[in-house]
Order: C-alpha cells, then structure tokens, then sequence
C-alpha cells in the first residue's frame, strides 16, 4: 500500500508566492532607500550603533562650530593687539625723543600731546567688543574693562575680573579664549598703561624720563609675552579644527559600515526572488490547469 | 439457495454500490470545501448462510461511511493556531510600535537629545548671546515635545490592543456558543446511531478558529461531544453549554480584565490573538514606557540640578528648566518646559556674565551616567535595540510557526484531502459493480421467466 499524499497543493504554492514577495519588497527597499536599516527590527545591535554614531556626529558637528565661532573672535581680539603694539612702539619713539635735553617746555608739551592721545587709543582698543561682549574684562563681558581715570597712578580704572574662559573644543579638550586686561595691559611684572601714565607724568614734570622710557620697553615685552597667548589659543585651534574634521570623516565611514545598503547583495537577492517569483507563478499556472481523471470520464 | 436469494444479493449490491456513489458524490461536491474530511465507503461481506453442507456467501452491504480524520493532527494543528495567533497579533503591534523610534534616518529622538545637548555647547562658546540662549530653550521644547509624542502613541497601541481584547472576547464567545450547538447536534446524531461527520468537520473548524483566538485545550467526553477549556483551566464548552468570557474595567489600569465565571484569567491565557494583545498590553508596552518615563524623568531632574548649580543672566541662581517631575511614571508624557525667559539660563558658574563652566557642564550631561548608570544617548539606544530585538525575535518565530502549520496542513490534507483522482477512479468501480449487479438482476428475471415457461399452460 502506498502512501497517499497531499492531493491540493495550491495553498503551498500560495504561500510560497507570498514569501517570495516578502523578500523582493525588503530587497527593493533596501535599494531605494540605500540603507540596511529601516527599522530597528532589521538590525538590533545595529541600529544602537547607529544611534550612538549620530550623536557623536552630531556632537562633532557642533564642536567644529564652536571652533570656526571662536577663531574668528580670537582673530579679532589678536588684530586689536597688534594695533596696540603699534600704538606702544610709537609712545616708545616719543619717550626716546623726550630723554633729550634739547627739547623746549612746548616740544615736550606737545609729546604729552601725543602720549595721551597713544594712552587713549590704548584704552579704546582695550575696551574692544566683539558680537555684544567685551573682549579684554576676564569674564565681565558687558562691563567696559577700562575708564579713565585721572586720580589712578595708571590713569585708568579697571573694571574687570581676571578671569580666563575656556571653551570646550572635543570631548578632552578645552582652549582658554581670552587673557584678562588686568593681564595685558596692567600687568604687575610690567604695566603698558601704568607706564604710559608714568611717562606722561613724567615728561611733563621733565623728570625721570629715562627711567620711565626704560618702564615702558619693560612692559611692552610684558604686553608681548600675554599678547602670545592668543596666538598659540589660535594655533591649537586650527589644529582642533583638522582633528575634528578627520573625526568626522571616521565617523561617517562608521555610519556606512554600519547602515549602508550592500547594492550588489540587495540587486542579486531582489533577482533571485524574482526568478524564484517567476518560477512558483509558472508552477501554479501548470498546476491549475493539470487534468484529473474526471477530466476523462466520458 | 435459490434464484430469490441471488435475486436479492444482486439487489443489495445496486443498494451497497448506491450508496458508496453517493460518498463519492459527497466528496466530489466538497472538494474545495474547507475543513471537509473527505467519506470512506465501508463495503463488507454480508454473513453466509448455510444449506447442507454448502456454505453460500450473503453478498456485499455498506456497513459504515467513515470520515478519514486525524485527531493528533488536528490537536498538534490548533496548538500552533494558538501560537501563531499570539505571535501575529504581536508582531503586527510591535511593528507599528518601531516606527515611532524611526532612527535609521537619524530624525528620531536621538536628534533632538543632541540638539538640546549641544546647544548647551554653542552657548558656552558665547554665554550672553540672545540668539544662543533663545536655541536652548527651542531645542527644550522640542525634546519635550518629541517624548510627549512618543509617550502618546505608546498610550495608543496600548488602547488598540485593549480593544482588541474586547473585540476577541466577543468572537470567541460567539464561537463557543456555536461550537456547544454543534456538540448537541454530534450527540443526538451520533446517539441515534447516524453519521455525524459533516457536524463533526464543522466543529473542528471552528475549534481550530477559537485557537486562533485563545489558547484552548480539547478534551473528548461522553456522546462524541467535546469539552473545551483554557490551557489554565477556566471552562468555555461543556457539552451543549458555552460558557461566556467577560471584560471588566481594571480600576488601576483602566483596561480590560478578562473574566471567566467570575474568575480574572487575564495573566493565565498563554495563546491566541487574545494573548498577544494582553501581552502588548500588559507587559511589552509597560516596560518600554517606563524605560521612556526614567529616561525623561533623569534628564528633567539632571539639568534643573545643574541649571541650578550656576547662575543666570541677572546674576541670580538657576532655577528650573523642565517642568519638575512628580516621579518617574508620566514623566515622559507630561514632559514640559517651565522656562520661558532666556536670560534665566544659568551658563554662568560664578555669577559674570562671560562665565560658561555651567554651560559646558549642561551640554556634558550628556555624557554623564545619569540615567541608571548609563549616559542618556546611551540608555536611549538601548531601548530602541529592546524594541527592535523583541520585534525581530517574535517575526522569526512567526515565519517558523507559519512554516509548520503549512507542514500540517499538509500532512492533514494527505489524510483528509479529496483527491479528485481517486474519486474518479471510486466512481467507475462503484459505477461497474452497479451496472455488473443489474446485469445479475436481468439475468435471474430471465431465468424466472423459463422456470414457468416449464410449466405448460391448460
């Protein structure tokens, strides 16, 4: 006796077709949308990567603006300076020009002119402001840092802190982005405006001016040495810079890795359901119309 | 022995062929039908009879028509019914619960994490900006905004899963109301002695469909009836008596308990579509959202802390960011944002208004272990890999479990399957036998006709 088998093997075929049109679709969609990912099912421990990942991109993202932000803000503040070293070196020819005997009462008045209108330009560039903020009162951004101030032995009031802000620039590094006034311009180991003061006071009473020519070159090496600062601040950032690109370029083949589509497996999946498609349709159509026995029963 | 019994052996044999055409008939005509298992014709040998020391054969009888079914089979088929109604019902949930962690394009909640986060960063880069301050109070909004919408649609699927179960409910008792009728119907049938088959494939049907729906356990008892009960216990057939399934408002939850005879079965049913809604509902659901609720609720808590460690545009300490939460449960739904003046942002961490260590320490929350242990990107992405990994493992199985109950099917339909060949083949048999049986019938009128044609007419 032999076995008997299924006589109806429609619904298999049925099914069949159904899951080959499962799979053609998920190819295709993975082709269209040019991810493997479309939903967390696809891949678990995949799709927590790729979270992960966007966040560290996105992170990126927004320290790389932080650096562009703050190179254009330190640049500012540097070309301020550099118009202030301008500014010392001329009061320095003038102190030169004030140590000689020569000079009459109206010479060296009219170099107390000229020192004053060098002490406020100073006081103006270090009161400079960059997008609302002042660049030169430590961490007293909306306070003008210097006034002047006649009764001061530096002819200003500071009105600052001497506080140095840093700003993060990735997830181990910090750049300091500002030097306090107190530091640049009224430094203890050499003040500029204290020297400025000193050398018009002493100008004008024609007395020391040697000493306080001598002051003014001390500190103007001070200003320099602070003034530094800015340009190792902008030279770290240029290199954070780099490092965050490279960053985001490692970061962005780890999102392919993870979640790109593989076209070339996709393209032969979606083929071989489509032919398998193709053949299970054949398959029906034959046996749909395969006769049995009634068929020839007369 | 005589010409009469021939007679009537050739008689019973058109009746006995009659008859296994007519089955054959039968299964012709439900070829397609579902759930029909196809009749067998029962032909035997009639008792012999006796004269002299000759025994004569009493011909062919149609003894029974058998319907050719595997109980085993059936049992093992609505066993997987069971399975796979629970598994689609729940993957068809998780699926549509995926889509609301749509992280794959990367504008899902991490995005918005990242943006609140980091536009603590920018602000630290420029601590008075207006522009900059005004952007974590949207970035805020936005956070809040997206836990609330994911926090909501949660609720929903949990909702439709609730009607689902009052909705199976229904159907099932609509079922077990029908399958009690059919026991009555098998039992009378089958007690007077005739053939209940076609009742018989009815029921099967529509047990098979009640395990689609709950897990039910079959037992056979007394008349050919059934006794149908959950694999916990609780009663749904007895004989000719269904036994409703009830819903009852759960005062804590809001959602449908399931009753049965006053007994709450909700956490017993292990099968069926029934299962997989209580499952979503019940269990799956919860966990997700109250992963959600402590995410949100440690975040709140985390930056009003630090806000409040620093000091604001006037000077002045921090207050609250976010709405404080009143626990972990909700926190993602009613997640708001309290603030609304930008100035009261404390970037400051010593009161000057250039001062951006608070700032920097906002925007490194998150990286910080503040949500049990782990960084909120972090804790984030492990409940979406849960959800995508339950989803995963319940599709497999489903596409196992659709595989297998194919496979029986199969093996049902080799058992019980009209095969349109072999009726055919029955029907020249029976057809032969019938016109043979005739024949013998003509052949004995014949010979009747030339026994009296002996004797000679007066």
């Amino acid at each position: 006796m032999s076995v008997r088998v299924n006589p109806n093997i429609i619904p298999d075929l049925v099914a069949g077709i159904a899951q080959t049109q499962q799979q053609l679709n998920q190819a295709d969609q993975e082709i269209a949308s040019g991810r493997s990912i479309n939903q967390p099912s696809d891949n678990p421990a995949g799709t927590s990567a790729l979270i992960l990942n966007h966040a560290s991109q996105s992170q990126t993202d927004t320290f790389q603006v932080n650096v562009s932000s703050l190179q254009t803000r330190l640049q500012t503040a540097d070309s301020a300076l550099s118009s202030a070293v301008t500014a010392i070196n001329q009061a320095i020819s003038l102190g030169v020009e004030a140590g000689n005997s020569d000079l009459s009462d109206t010479d060296r008045q009219a170099i107390v002119s000229q020192l004053s209108g060098i002490q406020q330009q100073l006081v103006s560039i270090a009161n400079t402001s960059y997008s609302g903020t002042y660049l030169f009162g430590g961490s007293l951004v909306e306070t003008q840092p210097f006034t002047l101030d006649s009764s001061s032995p530096s002819g200003v009031t500071y009105n600052g802190n001497n506080s140095t802000v840093s700003v993060q620039v990735n997830n181990s590094e910090s750049v300091a982005t500002n030097v306090p006034g107190s530091q640049l311009f009224l430094n203890s180991s050499g003040s500029v405006l204290g020297a400025i003061q000193g050398l018009i006071t002493a100008v004008q009473n024609n007395s020391g001016i040697s000493a306080a020519s001598t002051a003014l070159g001390t500190a103007a090496s001070v200003f320099n040495g602070q003034r530094a600062s800015y340009d190792s601040a902008l030279t770290q950032l240029q290199s954070d810079g780099t490092f965050l690109s490279s960053e985001q370029t490692q970061l962005s083949t780890q999102e392919n890795n993870i979640d790109a589509a593989d076209l070339a497996s996709a393209s032969s999946a979606f083929s071989q359901a489509s032919v398998a498609y193709q053949s299970l349709i054949e398959a029906e159509s034959t046996v749909l119309q395969l006769p049995n026995l009634l068929t020839y029963l007369q | 022995m005589s010409l009469g019994s021939s007679l009537s052996i050739a008689v019973q044999a058109m009746l006995a062929d009659q008859g296994a055409l007519a089955v054959t008939s039968n299964n012709i005509a439900n070829v397609n039908t579902p759930g029909y298992t196809r009749e067998v014709a029962n032909l035997e040998e009639a008792p012999p009879s006796q004269f002299g020391n000759l025994s004569y054969g009493g011909g062919v009888e149609l003894s029974s028509i058998q319907s050719v079914r595997n109980n085993i089979l059936q049992l093992r088929l609505n066993q997987e019914t069971q399975n796979q109604g629970k598994l689609n019902t729940f993957t068809d949930g998780m699926n549509q619960i995926q889509t609301v962690f749509n992280e794959d394009a990367g504008t899902g909640l991490q995005s918005l994490l990242s943006n609140f986060f980091n536009s603590f960063q920018t602000l630290s880069s420029d601590p008075t900006n207006s522009g900059d301050r005004q952007a974590v109070i949207g970035a805020a909004q936005s956070l809040a905004a997206g836990f609330q919408q994911i926090a909501a649609t949660l609720v929903q699927q949990q909702q439709n899963a609730d009607q689902g179960v009052t909705q199976t409910v229904q159907q099932i008792n609509q079922l077990t109301a029908q399958i009690a009728n059919l026991n009555q119907q098998i039992s009378t049938t089958s007690g007077a002695g005739l053939n209940s088959n076609s009742f018989e494939d009815q029921r099967d049907q529509l047990i098979n469909q009640l395990s689609g729906l709950i897990d039910v356990q079959t037992i056979p008892a007394n008349g050919n009836t059934v006794t149908l009960t959950t694999s916990g216990g609780a009663q749904l057939v007895v004989g000719n008596q269904s036994f409703n399934l009830q819903t009852a408002t759960n005062p804590s939850t809001s959602f449908q308990d399931v009753y049965a005879q006053g007994t709450d079965i909700t956490s017993t049913i292990q099968g069926g579509t029934l299962a997989g809604d209580i499952q979503l509902r019940d269990q799956e659901i919860p966990a997700i959202q109250n992963n959600l609720d402590t995410l949100a609720y440690n975040i709140e808590t985390a930056v009003n802390t630090q806000n409040a460690a620093g000091y604001d545009l006037n000077g002045n300490p921090g207050g609250d960011i976010f709405q404080a939460p009143s626990g972990v449960s909700g926190a993602a739904l009613n997640m708001t944002v309290s603030i609304t003046d930008p100035n009261l942002i404390a970037a400051s961490g010593d009161g000057t208004p250039g001062d951006n260590s608070n700032a920097t320490a906002l925007a490194n929350l998150q990286s910080q272990n503040i949500v049990n242990g782990q960084n909120p990107i972090s804790y984030y992405s492990g409940i979406v890999s849960q959800v995508g990994n339950d989803a995963e493992t319940a599709s497999t199985q489903l596409t196992g479990e659709n595989l297998l109950i194919q496979q029986l099917n199969d093996q049902i339909n080799s058992v019980s399957g009209v095969s349109l060949n072999e009726e055919g083949a029955n029907l020249i048999q029976y057809q032969n036998a019938y016109t043979a049986a005739s024949r013998v019938a003509n052949v004995v009128d014949t010979l009747y006709q030339a026994a009296i044609a002996m004797v000679p007419s007066t």
